[in-house]
């Protein structure tokens, strides 16, 4: 219960003009945009590429690394065959 | 809200627009900032709705969003400061309705002069618990302070607003 001292008869005394009813839709319409832009799901061609993103790059790191193997291996068979043809001491 | 259901928004719009337009005036005593806070409250309401919890408390929520606004807004520190300049400048020319009694009229305007020269943390804490009806520990939620730190305020804010209307003062609350 609010105790009705003369602090609280003043401030309730307190007079304030009331809120103007176009202003009010105006402020209303324009929070509704704002929940619609949220609510908004995002657009179908950002998520395609994500997807497409997220299994092109492991396979493209995996092309990399397969590469760069059979590239070890070839100079490694370069390597030997010299050793090979290289006369003994 | 949280959810987004359709018509949440419109609901609590309809319900609490009144009250918060009713703080953001009185806290600000001026028309034009008032509107200005009231858009940016509701919209900052519309685009934050997705973080509310199911334990928050809708209103002390509210009243945040609405007190920030007003507290960061670049033009109150300005204005804030000439209005109270201006209010201890001038007779106090309150907003009050037009009365046939004369003395009643001056009272009004006494109250509406008194209240302006307030410093904005005692007109908000007053607004809060006695106007709203907020128990302390909302208050202090609101306002980011401990609980015995509002009461201390609102104390100091009783006693400033007794002073300047020349009333004695009470103890107790």
């Amino acid at each position: 219960m609010i105790d009705r001292d003369p602090i609280t008869s003043a401030i309730a005394s307190l007079d304030t003009p009331p809120l103007e009813p176009r202003f009010a839709a105006r402020v209303a319409a324009r929070a509704r945009l704002e929940l619609r832009a949220r609510a908004r799901p995002p657009a179908r061609g950002s998520s395609f590429f994500l997807g497409m993103g997220a299994r092109l790059v492991p396979a493209l790191l995996t092309l990399a690394a397969l590469a760069q193997t059979a590239a070890t291996g070839r100079t490694a068979a370069k390597i030997y065959a010299r050793v090979e043809a290289a006369p003994s001491p | 809200m949280r959810r987004q259901v359709p018509g949440a928004f419109d609901e609590v719009y309809a319900r609490y627009r009144e009250t918060i337009w009713r703080f953001l005036r009185r806290l600000s005593g001026r028309e034009g900032v008032a509107e200005d806070l009231f858009q940016d409250t509701w919209l900052a309401v519309a685009r934050n709705a997705h973080r509310l919890r199911e334990d928050t408390q809708l209103l002390p929520w509210l009243f945040t969003i609405a007190r920030n606004k007003h507290r960061n807004g670049v033009r109150f520190r300005l204005f804030d400061r000439k209005r109270r300049e201006q209010a201890s400048a001038e007779p106090a020319a309150g907003h009050a309705e037009v009365e046939a009694d004369a003395d009643a009229r001056r009272r009004a305007a006494k109250v509406a002069g008194a209240f302006a020269r307030l410093p904005e943390v005692y007109r908000e804490v007053l607004l809060l618990f006695f106007e709203e009806g907020l128990t302390t520990e909302s208050v202090a939620r609101i306002l980011e302070l401990r609980e015995d730190a509002v009461r201390k305020r609102l104390s100091r804010a009783r006693s400033e607003l007794a002073r300047l209307l020349e009333l004695p003062e009470r103890e107790g609350k």
